[in-house]
């Protein structure tokens, strides 16, 4: 119907159109890159190679100042790791093996110009699946002269931007430190023995020193008690890192997350409310936005009451007036959301570009299907909303006029 | 479709225009095989009678029946579909919609029913003389030439009943037998009534009963 098209047409020249146009824009966008943003953290928390990654998270038990008193070593029973390993969110989960012997590590000498030093330590071993990295771990056997040493990074850091201070000694990065190789001395059992160690990587997550497991196991069998011990730290992988019900479960049972966890778990609930808020404030927009198109439309009906009151009278019926009123607003509803599924396009590509750039993370460049889908249901709560509002103003126009 | 007039009475018009009254107030059945000429002074309900039976009012007391149907009985939308396809209408304030030219008020009813091809509405506005006037604005045009557009308006869809309030009010008595004309021809080909009003109440129209009001 051409010529009723038009006349509706003409009818809805408005600068309050475009005004509230725009607010709905701004307000699609909004909602469109924080739903692709928090997908893309999500995304990045739960890739493994992520430093963000805390799929890994190394239980212990809390200790108390009564257990310096009680002289105790907080452990975990059989019982009480098997009710961990029953947590829906558990994966999988292993304990710390610890070294039941005494280790000293003897580093540098006189002839290759490090400062020596001699320091006791200790060793842990963890399944290799838990392993961040490789490590050389898997390759080394008994035949092997090299025992390959995972330590804390922030021994290393300790020891640059402290030690090195205060015995004048020069700073070492991590690739000269990963071609020093440094005595091993492990004595118990009434024996003793010498290895040459070296480090294949700093760790970050685990605040342990750790070796190939097949190793630990073959010196504890050699200069260990053999008498069994609880662990004191076990290692989970999660299914989901924030998922409350286990953290709540933690703890009610006294256990602690290590600190990196919890820095990340407290990271994602903060950048999750920031998401929270920002998803609210956007749906505050649409809605305004929305309204303000609605109330627009009434506007325009009731301005037009005049010509639509002739039209009822010529003949022309509610459905027939409200779907030359819908055809007008789907030109008018298509321009809102391309526009704004294009600009939150080129904005998530902006991020993405900035994000992968200034923190090395690949992210994808595209919004998720995910995202295309909200606004999907989006663009259709608009076009419902609209009609049902456009079809109710006309039958109380059309009710006014026989009153 | 004939309509039936049981005691109407308007809740609007003094008792004692009702009481003397050939309609208000009566048993009166409209035949859709006749034409009718209401003709009364002003203020006596002739707007208000052509109202009822186009479905734009009902502030009345008795029965209107529309074929065999009670008008009480009929919902908006019923009365809306009745003006689209069975009650055409010239109200004697025309509703034209004035920031349309000629042609596309014409349009605009024609393309809703789709009754007649272009050619006939170019015809009717031949007939009427206003052809030249086709493009111009409706506010532009005299309440004459108003009248003659408001008129081929309402031949251009199907209809039992033409019903037309003071068409020729103000239309010279050439141009009121050239529209007359118009109007029972259509009409004779639908096998519709015809129901006019004028203010004039000695006007007489051959095959028109005349009923004052």
């Amino acid at each position: 119907m051409k010529a009723l098209d038009s006349l509706i047409r003409n009818e809805q020249k408005s600068s309050t159109k475009w005004i509230s146009s725009i607010g709905t824009i701004i307000g699609i966008v909004i909602i469109l890159v924080s739903i692709q943003l928090y997908q893309d953290f999500k995304i990045i928390i739960g890739n493994e190679s992520s430093p963000l990654n805390t799929q890994n998270q190394v239980i212990s038990k809390k200790i108390s100042q009564l257990s310096f008193l009680k002289k105790e070593i907080k452990g975990f029973s059989t019982v009480e790791i098997n009710e961990i390993e029953s947590q829906n969110n558990i994966k999988d989960l292993a304990y710390f093996k610890s070294c039941d012997y005494q280790v000293m590590i003897n580093v540098g000498n006189q002839k290759n110009g490090i400062p020596g030093f001699f320091t006791l330590a200790y060793f842990e071993s963890i399944p290799e699946i838990f392993l961040e990295n490789n490590y050389s771990f898997l390759e080394w056997d008994s035949t092997k002269k090299e025992i390959p040493v995972v330590i804390p990074k922030n021994y290393l850091d300790a020891y640059n931007y402290g030690m090195a201070l205060s015995m004048n000694t020069p700073q070492i990065s991590e690739e000269f430190l990963k071609k020093i190789r440094f005595i091993i001395q492990i004595s118990g059992n009434g024996q003793k023995a010498e290895y040459l160690g070296k480090v294949t990587g700093l760790n970050d997550n685990l605040n342990s020193i750790l070796v190939p497991e097949k190793f630990l196991d073959m010196t504890n069998r050699k200069f260990g008690t053999n008498e069994k011990q609880n662990p004191t730290r076990l290692i989970a992988k999660v299914k989901e890192v924030d998922n409350q019900l286990f953290l709540d479960f933690l703890s009610a049972k006294n256990y602690t997350l290590n600190n990196k966890s919890q820095k990340i778990n407290l990271f994602q609930k903060l950048l999750g409310s920031i998401f929270y808020y920002q998803f609210l404030i956007a749906l505050i927009i649409i809605l305004q936005g929305l309204f303000l198109l609605l109330f627009y439309s009434r506007i325009i009906i009731q301005s037009s009451s005049n010509v639509l009151k002739k039209l009822f009278i010529t003949g022309y019926g509610v459905k027939e007036i409200a779907k030359s009123f819908e055809k007008n607003y789907l030109k008018l509803y298509g321009f809102i959301f391309t526009t704004a599924l294009v600009s939150s396009c080129i904005i998530k590509f902006l991020i993405s570009k900035g994000l992968s750039k200034k923190l090395n993370l690949s992210i994808s460049n595209q919004l998720s299907l995910s995202t295309y889908f909200i606004w999907v249901i989006l663009t259709l709560l608009f076009i419902l909303f609209n009609r049902f509002n456009i079809k109710r103003k006309l039958r109380t126009l059309l009710n006014q006029m026989h009153h | 479709m004939n309509l039936i007039l049981d005691n109407i009475n308007p809740r609007t018009i003094e008792a004692k225009d009702i009481t003397n009254s050939n309609i208000w107030g009566r048993n009166l059945i409209f035949n859709s095989k006749k034409n009718y000429l209401i003709r009364s002074v002003s203020g006596k309900g002739k707007s208000t009678l052509i109202n009822y039976l186009s479905g734009l009012r009902n502030d009345f007391d008795g029965q209107l029946i529309i074929g065999e149907i009670k008008s009480s009985e009929l919902s908006l939308d019923n009365w809306i579909e009745k003006r689209k396809t069975e009650i055409a209408l010239v109200n004697q304030d025309l509703k034209l919609i004035s920031s349309l030219s000629v042609i596309e008020n014409l349009f605009l009813k024609n393309e809703l029913t789709n009754h007649v091809n272009d050619e006939t509405i170019y015809q009717y506005l031949k007939e009427l003389g206003i052809f030249d006037l086709k493009n111009k604005k409706c506010n532009q045009l005299s309440i004459g030439q108003q009248q003659r557009v408001a008129i081929v308006r309402s031949l251009l869809q199907p209809f039992g009943w033409i019903l037309m309030d003071e068409p020729f009010s103000h239309l010279d008595e050439n141009n009121q037998i050239i529209a007359l004309n118009l109007i029972i021809k259509v009409a004779e080909n639908q096998n519709a009534g015809v129901i006019l009003t004028t203010l004039d109440t000695n006007q007489e129209i051959p095959h028109f009963k005349s009923i004052d009001l």
